[in-house]
């Protein structure tokens, strides 16, 4: 009886082993037909449904999957998890599995992307009409050897997000114009018991290099910083000893954290600052009241314009390269639908997502839109300056010990100096 | 035994005892209880007994995640992988009981891979199983794991057929017995105590296992629970609560399962020693 | 039986360890010596790689954390799995309850392990600091995993109390000592204590060694406590070998210096093997004394 029972156990285990296997993936040199005969695009992307922007994003390609029947069809695979799709997406690079459609995080020190031959190239589809869609210059960033291996996406700033409830609770009535009021106003805050700002430094460290950037466009100014070159400059070292300073006052688990605990921190008003992107204010429903954006802190020395942002790395949509025609022009029919004034107004109103695509800001949705979002859209109307987040500017090897270190500086193990030495090292 | 007077250290020892059961379980309690609370709570009233239980965090849990998807994959890489090796295993074992030239050097190689780390072969396995088109499968990852557990499997059920008197076998083939028949009806029972104690430990180590299980998925269709739980904290944004639930769905069948074969497997282990 | 047959029964192990031992290593060994993203071209550089992880601070961190989790393995998860086995070799009462629920978080995931002790140390929703403040010792709180100073030892921690799979090992070595050997012990007038110590640990040394053997493998193997728990940090303070490798390729995209990294972890599983190696045969001489 028990021999029968494990017969029929093995034989289960090899029959469902088997079936798995078949159920591989068609060879990606080959186009992939659904059933009714539609191209199949495989689209892989980091927007959680459960998001405010993957919710829009979704109900976008639902729209373009409809509008196109028995024709294209996309199919979406999700990793809410940034940093770990990021890393998944160049995994599939190298391994040739490259989705068909998918964004990442540009970085001009970092092109092997780019330069791995297995992106397709969009200089034959980007008429005149398209390319006045994006923003100015964003094109030509993302044209590498005289190849668009990548569509313009996303480019949103990110922000100072400041609970106006608990710095009035610390006695502060305006949000501080310099950093050395925000120095002043962080000890306040913490006398009041509330700890001034979300930072973390688990993965890429992200809010924390948020603020070192925004601390070294401030000493160094924005034209500076967009020069590019070396980082181990005095600036930086300025920069560094000032983040010192000012991580003085973040949470104890901010070593350590990682993107949803430090926003976490924020969301439940534990900390009173946080500087993050247009997505966050989705998150932000519980205390939507209580939060304002904030103009960043500056010296006021002339070095940067009143107005200056520091944005994310662009992110872009790629495609995998094809030699199917048709599955070409389906993927470009895809780009410019994402892309389009509509879709982007929709992204933007619904999802909070801020694009490189122009948005009409004369639409009257647009004007009228209201709260949060509309604050940033307003703030972002203002801005004279922007630079990028110094991170996504860092080579792979940097970037990757950038958490660390930053750990190393937050707890004095080494010094500001020590700190943009050692990164500079590890970014040649 | 003669000697159960309540002296001094027989209490010593059951409190000791008791110390480290409060010590090992305690944790897995107290998540069984913060799965029910709202996340609210367990910032602000941590220790307080939950007022009333709710299955909120479980219902949300489920709605967000193909939890039953995550099980079925973890559960088929654990089968694949355990007869995959054990196969592998116990037919080597056998042949290991009879002389051939290159049996010494064969054994010394499978002792020499009990010890190699195999998370150094990261690379490696990434490449090859992308090489054979078993990137993102099921498969691929149960063949990983059956390679890795083979030479564990192997020196367990070998330590079991070494105690088989070689006569038997001599007795056997005299009796007109194949090798095929011996094995069947002599070496396999047997060595049956040391074949489920290598089954328990691969089952463990393939349910288990994270590292090759995260890197070689990408998308639902081959993602393990282990996988899942890893982006817990992401995707849930830091709702623990959530998180807790999530954790105590993935653990509530393996705990369904040893408690229905607590005598079989531990049982399984101890008599298997015995002979060994 | 034929040589062809017995040969082809070993086909299927040979294919295995063929293809996920042998021809692994080789490619691990080709690759520590090429400069490679993964994506382009893979560079010769000679031993550059070794030079730049032997120079390399966190790979230094990452080797010391290594042989730090080795000797928790050894000298405190081992001694515990032992003492615990001994208590339950006693059969006092309820000893076959405890045997089970000793057990139970071994068949738990060190996945599910480790994530669940990140949260028992947390600094707000933690259960070892909620305790503290419940017993009046609100003042040694303290955010455990964040600190340099706590962090390796807490990530060690739940892997040194889980010691239920070393116990049953023990307890199934000491089942098989026969039952005259203790009670001629205690006629002799021995205490129980000196049974344990003179009759059974002796006899125990073929389960001391499979012990040392999982052990120590587990050990040079761990991710899952400081990925999960800690990410390796804070300022890379609980880094081990299997985590820099990983970070090492998945991260930096640096596959060489991953595969150097690899190698040296390969050549401590085989010092260990060594180590296993003597205290095997040191048994055996014992015996034929």
């Amino acid at each position: 009886m028990k021999k029968r029972v494990l017969s029929i156990l093995m034989t289960a285990a090899m029959v469902i082993s088997l079936t798995a296997g078949c159920g591989q993936k068609a060879d990606k040199k080959e186009t992939r037909k659904s059933d009714s005969g539609a191209i199949v695009l495989d689209m892989y992307h980091s927007w959680s449904t459960d998001s405010e922007r993957g919710a829009a994003l979704n109900a976008l390609i639902e729209q373009f999957n409809k509008d196109n029947e028995g024709e294209i069809e996309v199919k979406v695979t999700v990793n809410p998890d940034f940093p770990a799709y990021q890393e998944k997406v160049k995994t599939m690079i190298s391994t040739d599995t490259t989705p068909d459609i998918f964004h990442y995080n540009f970085n001009p020190n970092d092109l092997s992307r780019q330069e791995s031959g297995k992106l397709m190239d969009f200089s034959d589809y980007m008429d005149d009409e398209w390319k006045a869609r994006f923003g100015e210059g964003d094109l030509e960033t993302l044209t590498v050897n005289g190849e668009i291996t990548s569509i313009p996406f996303e480019k949103a700033g990110a922000v100072m997000y400041y609970n106006k409830d608990l710095f009035s609770k610390a006695g502060i009535s305006e949000f501080p114009a310099t950093w050395d009021e925000m120095t002043e106003d962080c000890k306040k805050l913490e006398k009041a018991g509330i700890t001034p700002f979300s930072l973390y430094t688990a993965d890429d460290a992200w809010y924390t290099c948020n603020l070192f950037t925004y601390l070294a466009a401030s000493y160094a100014g924005v034209d500076k910083l967009n020069e590019g070159g070396d980082i181990d400059t005095d600036e930086m070292k300025d920069a560094a000893a000032k983040l010192a300073e000012l991580t003085k006052y973040t949470t104890s688990d901010a070593i350590g954290a990682n993107y949803s605990v430090a926003m976490n921190n924020f969301v439940s008003e534990k900390t009173a600052m946080v500087i993050d992107g247009p997505w966050l204010i989705g998150s932000l429903e519980p205390i939507k009241d209580k939060v304002g954006i904030a103009q960043m802190p500056s010296f006021q020395d002339g070095k940067v314009a009143e107005n200056y942002v520091v944005t994310d790395a662009q992110t872009p949509w790629a495609a995998a390269k094809t030699d199917d025609k048709e599955k070409e022009k389906a993927i470009v029919k895809f780009m410019k639908f994402i892309t389009s004034e509509d879709s982007v107004k929709q992204l933007t109103l619904e999802g909070a997502v801020f694009l490189s695509p122009k948005l009409d800001m004369e639409d009257s949705d647009v004007k009228a839109t209201t709260g949060l979002l509309g604050e940033y859209l307003q703030l972002n109307s203002k801005v004279e300056q922007s630079t990028v987040n110094i991170q996504r500017n860092l080579t792979t090897a940097a970037n990757s010990k950038l958490p660390s270190l930053l750990e190393s500086l937050m707890l004095g193990n080494v010094t500001p100096d020590e700190f943009v030495d050692q990164l500079a090292a590890e970014n040649k | 035994m003669k000697n159960r007077k309540t002296t001094p250290a027989r209490v010593m020892l059951y409190v000791f005892m008791f110390l480290v059961l409060i010590l090992m379980l305690v944790p897995f309690l107290w998540l069984v209880l913060s799965s029910f609370r709202p996340n609210a709570d367990l910032f602000n009233a941590p220790f307080e007994a939950p007022k009333h239980l709710s299955f909120d965090n479980y219902i949300a849990v489920m709605k967000s995640h193909p939890m039953v998807l995550y099980f079925l994959n973890s559960v088929v890489i654990a089968a694949l992988a355990t007869v995959l090796s054990i196969c592998a295993a116990t037919l080597a074992s056998y042949a290991m009981m009879h002389k051939f030239r290159t049996k010494k050097a064969l054994t010394v190689l499978l002792f020499m891979c009990l010890f190699i780390p195999t998370n150094a072969f990261m690379v490696p396995y990434y490449v090859m199983i992308n090489k054979i088109g078993l990137y993102d499968s099921v498969l691929g990852i149960a063949l990983v794991y059956a390679g890795v557990n083979l030479p564990m499997s192997f020196m367990v059920i070998k330590g079991y057929m070494d105690t088989i008197p070689l006569e038997l076998l001599e007795s056997a083939k005299i009796d007109g017995a194949d090798s095929g028949q011996a094995f069947r009806k002599i070496v396999l029972p047997i060595s049956k105590p040391g074949i489920v104690t290598a089954c328990v430990f691969l089952v463990i180590n393939s349910w288990n296992e994270l590292l090759f299980a995260n890197l070689l998925n990408q998308s639902d269709s081959s993602r393990t629970i282990q996988v899942a739980i890893r982006s817990f904290l992401t995707t849930f944004e830091a709702n623990y609560a959530y998180a807790f639930a999530a954790m105590v769905i993935s653990i509530l069948p393996t705990i369904v399962i040893y408690a229905l074969l607590t005598d079989k497997i531990i049982g399984g282990m101890t008599a298997g020693a015995v002979k060994g | 039986m034929k040589k062809r047959q017995t040969l082809l029964y070993m086909v299927p192990a040979v294919v295995l360890i063929v293809a996920f031992f042998l021809f692994p290593l080789c490619y691990l060994i080709y690759l520590s010596f090429f400069e490679w993203n993964g994506l382009g071209e893979k560079i010769f550089i000679g031993i550059d790689n070794f030079k730049y992880i032997v120079s390399d601070p966190v790979f230094r961190t990452a080797l010391k954390n290594t042989i730090i989790w080795l000797l928790a393995a050894l000298f405190i998860h081992i001694p515990f799995g032992l003492l615990l086995a001994l208590i339950l070799n006693r059969k006092p009462k309820g000893w076959k309850f405890m045997r089970v629920m000793y057990f139970i978080p071994n068949v738990i995931s060190t996945t599910a392990v480790a994530f669940l002790w990140y949260f028992i140390y947390h600094v707000d929703v933690g259960l070892l600091n909620n305790m503290l403040k419940a017993v009046g010792l609100g003042r040694l709180t303290h955010a455990w995993l964040n600190d340099p100073g706590t962090a390796l030892v807490c990530n060690i921690v739940p892997f040194v109390l889980y010691a239920g799979l070393t116990m049953i090992i023990f307890l199934t070595q000491l089942s098989t000592i026969p039952k005259e050997l203790y009670e001629a012990a205690v006629v002799d007038g021995a205490t129980s204590i000196q049974v344990d110590l003179k009759v059974y640990l002796p006899l125990v040394k073929p389960a001391i060694i499979t012990n040392i053997m999982l052990n120590l493998a587990f050990c040079l193997r761990t991710f899952e406590y400081p990925f999960l728990m800690t990410g390796g940090g804070p300022a890379n303070s609980t880094m081990n070998l299997s985590l820099y490798i990983y970070k090492e390729m998945v991260g930096a995209n640096r596959y060489g210096i991953s595969m150097a990294a690899g190698l040296v972890t390969v050549l401590l599983g085989m010092v260990i093997m060594v180590f296993v190696n003597i205290l095997q045969k040191e048994r055996k001489s014992h015996y034929e004394k």
